[in-house]
């Protein structure tokens, strides 16, 4: 078996990238977050022309600015065409793109693949549902655009639509909350994975991991404990080259992500590997938004605030649009309660704008001291 | 003959001349062959209208005559207004449309007007052409502060500076002043020099961000809504800032100040002025009613398109050197404000909204005024006949009935009230029963220290 996968790797490789490609890659070291948080992005806005900026969420409270040029932009967005085509949906579809359209790159760039498939597209950024409501009513879309949270949040006028198919993408979906969706909406869920970094993939038919296009995307997997890259077919950090983008390069960038890849031939007939995912390299806690907490942050914070790790559990929960953070945790002051919330409150922008525009609240459960 | 642009706007526009002579193989700086080709053009656009489009069809029943050709017959032509934005009066298929966005000003269904490919395109393409003009390059570098999302506005604008090759940080609105404030702070660091926004978000950036100044800003490009003189040299005398305002709607973008500031110049091989008595819609020289033709529209084709606006064209050769005409605009048929968040406040979108109430109204004053944090303060004085607002509890329940009749004005003004980018107040009075008619059912009156009307 191994060496069935091993030679569809090669030949795929061979097909798409020259040979000297992966040794090449291979030379160059990882690159982590911190790398696109650092004032070369500032200077390169400075000195470089037909650049657009769009934002990240960091694990600082800066959010990281990323940079496309318009053949970028050009690129990734005839990568989402091809996600159309996987989809089934490339042509004369109406897509309500439910996101944001400023700021953050995905809802602009779910625009324009979907504009390149030959789709009609509706913006819609609103936060109203009387004003979401009136907009579908008016262009009857065929086809939705968005998180998964947002499905959830706004299923009571959604699901008066006639969506064919639903598309979801910046939030991990467990198979409990696709099925639940799928009943609500009677449509079915197309996932797609990304990262304001580089978009990856796109769910088959099969709903059997993400596939992705190797011209596009190169994918390596290291192992979860050091650097060292691991086969295809096991699980460790995916570590993304994105081959679309030139004004701010993306070369072996550690996502933080988990996953495996598989290069079997799918049953869908699509040749292109598949990403399995695994959720976040360390336990994520996930809100709305595509908004995420890591577990490493917590500990962190509880560490800075308490001195040591008291044992706690935390549960985070969503109720119409606000999520809750359930924190569980040994004896500890009303002062120490309140510092800790302060300090989670502020582990990166995303989570601040949550909580100042009040969907995001806390419940600390303790004895107080 | 009336006022018609003519060949020498071409003049100093040489790519677009390359693209001219080349496409058609003809000389289009001869005086006869400009205007037969401009006619032209407009005939293709109203036969295909004609044939395409039901309201086209109603409208120009009884008048149409598949042999016309001619100025004299178009000017005969009845204007479309905007219910050719209802009922789903799209000339294409449906599968040719690229966007669907959404357009204010409106009361109840929000109207949406498709955009083609092709029209995107050519929009967006004009929008730089007259950026150009407001000398806009590859080397500024643009926050764009306008509305994104079903909005025509921030999508275009973008698309225009990147023509251009401008660098661009499209961060729309926000309704919270540290959002604004830490937007700011990148803008600064990536040495934005030009802010795309309208005048209620630039004051409200203003404000957000405190005792910073604004002067690394170089020029602001303000869409959606006209400029009052007392802004622009606010603007200038503190921050020597140009305030260069744009001309148009979700349907059409119509026009550019340059530097000079004397008017939005516009494009006559895109846009078709026209500036006709109100009574006959037959041109004028003087100034009058405003009737738009979009020469690339298609999906909704714009042909002698009622804007609602006043004003007159001057033909005279620009300071600036350019040779489009420009559109002075003197006022707009109907009374409407600018309100924090970039929307309009019509008088007639009130009346319609209170019309709608179980109770007939004897007035209502909305007066606007500056409140806490850069927003606007909306405040709704609402007179009924005493016997029906003589206990708290009707006056409880008017007030829900009204903040309700209040959200169905537009869908962007009930946007505003949602997302908190404007307050808004009512105040419930009576009104004596011998009190006289009041003329004006609906009475708006801005009290904020830079008004931003068309009144």
């Amino acid at each position: 078996m191994n060496q069935i996968l091993n030679e569809i790797e090669n030949k795929a490789r061979e097909r798409f990238l020259c040979k000297n490609f992966t040794t090449l890659l291979r030379s160059l070291p990882f690159m982590r977050e911190a790398v696109l948080e650092t004032k070369i992005n500032e200077l390169l806005f400075r000195f470089e022309n037909d650049l657009r900026v769009y934002f990240t969420s960091g694990t600082t409270k800066k959010p990281k600015a990323l940079y496309s040029n318009s053949s970028d932009i050009r690129n990734t967005a005839d990568y989402i065409k091809w996600f159309c085509e996987v989809e089934g949906i490339a042509g004369g579809e109406t897509v309500a793109v439910l996101m944001d359209h400023s700021f953050w790159a995905v809802g602009p760039l779910t625009c324009l693949g979907h504009i390149a498939a030959g789709n009609s597209v509706i913006p819609i950024d609103l936060r109203s549902k009387e004003a979401i409501a009136e907009v579908l009513d008016a262009t009857a879309p065929t086809v939705i655009s968005t998180l998964p949270s947002k499905l959830e949040e706004y299923a009571d006028i959604l699901s008066k639509m006639n969506f064919k198919i639903l598309e979801t993408t910046g939030e991990p979906m467990t198979e409990k909350q696709r099925a639940k969706l799928e009943k609500i909406y009677h449509a079915e869920i197309f996932d797609a994975y990304g990262l304001t970094e580089g978009v990856i993939g796109v769910e088959c038919k099969n709903h059997n991991g993400y596939h992705y296009r190797e011209d596009k995307v190169y994918l390596e997997i290291k192992s979860l404990k050091s650097d060292k890259l691991i086969p295809d077919g096991s699980f460790g950090e995916i570590v993304m080259t994105n081959l679309m983008c030139q004004a701010q390069p993306v070369i072996r960038y550690c996502t933080g992500d988990a996953g495996k890849i598989l290069r079997d031939k799918c049953s869908c007939g699509l040749t292109d590997p598949r990403l399995i995912l695994r959720g976040r390299v360390g336990k994520t806690h996930y809100l709305i938004d595509g908004v995420k907490i890591r577990q490493e942050n917590m500990q962190g914070i509880l560490q800075e605030v308490l001195g040591h790790v008291l044992p706690y559990k935390i549960k985070v929960s969503i109720k119409e649009g606000v999520a809750y953070i359930d924190l569980n945790i040994d004896q500890i002051s009303a002062s120490q309660s309140r510092k800790i919330i302060e300090k989670v409150s502020e582990t990166n922008y995303d989570v601040f704008n949550l909580v100042r525009t009040n969907q995001l609240k806390f419940i600390v459960r303790t004895q107080h001291l | 003959m009336p006022i018609l642009p003519n060949s020498t706007f071409y003049a100093s526009f040489s790519l677009m001349d390359d693209i001219l002579l080349s496409d058609r193989n003809i000389d289009l700086r001869s005086e006869t062959t400009y205007q037969d080709h401009l006619l032209s053009s407009v005939w293709s656009l109203v036969k295909a209208a004609h044939e395409n489009s039901s309201y086209y069809q109603q409208i120009w029943k009884g008048i149409w005559d598949a042999g016309s050709a001619s100025w004299d017959d178009f000017f005969k032509l009845k204007p479309a207004d905007k219910s050719l934005l209802e009922n789903n009066n799209v000339s294409i298929k449906r599968n040719n449309i690229a966007y669907y966005f959404l357009t204010g000003d409106t009361t109840e269904k929000p109207k949406v007007i498709p955009v083609t490919k092709k029209e995107w395109r050519d929009r967006n393409e004009y929008r730089a052409n007259c950026y150009r003009l407001a000398n806009i390059t590859k080397f500024d570098s643009v926050w764009i502060a306008l509305p994104f999302g079903p909005w025509a506005a921030g999508h275009s604008s973008q698309h225009a500076f990147h023509i251009l090759e401008s660098n661009v940080l499209p961060a729309g609105l926000s309704n919270d002043q540290y959002v604004m404030r830490y937007i700011w702070n990148q803008a600064k660091q990536m040495n934005i020099n030009v802010i795309a926004t309208t005048p209620s978000i630039l004051k409200f950036i203003e404000s957000s961000i405190e005792e910073d100044s604004l002067i690394p800003i170089e020029k602001v490009i303000i869409s959606g809504d006209r400029v009052s003189d007392e802004l622009r040299g606010y603007y200038k005398d503190k921050y020597n800032i140009d305030l260069l305002a744009s001309y148009g709607s979700s349907e059409c973008f119509v026009g550019m100040e340059c530097q000079y500031q004397c008017g939005y110049h516009f494009d006559p091989n895109q846009i078709l002025v026209e500036v006709v008595e109100p009574q006959n819609y037959l041109p004028t020289e003087l100034e009058g009613s405003i009737l738009l033709t979009n020469l690339t529209s298609e999906a909704i084709p714009l042909i002698r398109y009622k804007v609602g606006d006043r004003g007159k064209v001057h033909y005279q050769k620009c300071r600036c050197g350019s040779d489009w005409p420009r559109l002075q605009w003197t006022g707009r048929d109907s009374d409407y404000y600018e309100i924090s968040g970039g929307v309009n406040l019509h008088t007639y979108q009130v009346e319609q909204a209170l019309d709608r109430l179980k109770l007939k109204i004897q007035k209502c004053d909305v007066v606007i005024k500056d409140d806490n944090g850069g927003k606007d303060l909306i405040e709704f004085t609402v007179f009924f006949n005493e016997k029906d607002v003589s206990t708290q509890r009707q006056k409880k329940l008017l007030t829900k009935e009204i903040i309700q009749a209040i959200r169905t004005l537009s869908l962007d003004f009930n946007d505003v009230m949602f997302e908190g980018y404007a307050n808004v107040a009512i105040i419930i009075q009576a009104m004596n029963k011998d009190a006289p008619p009041q003329e004006k059912k609906v009475e708006i009156r801005d009290l904020r220290k830079f008004r931003s009307s068309g009144v």
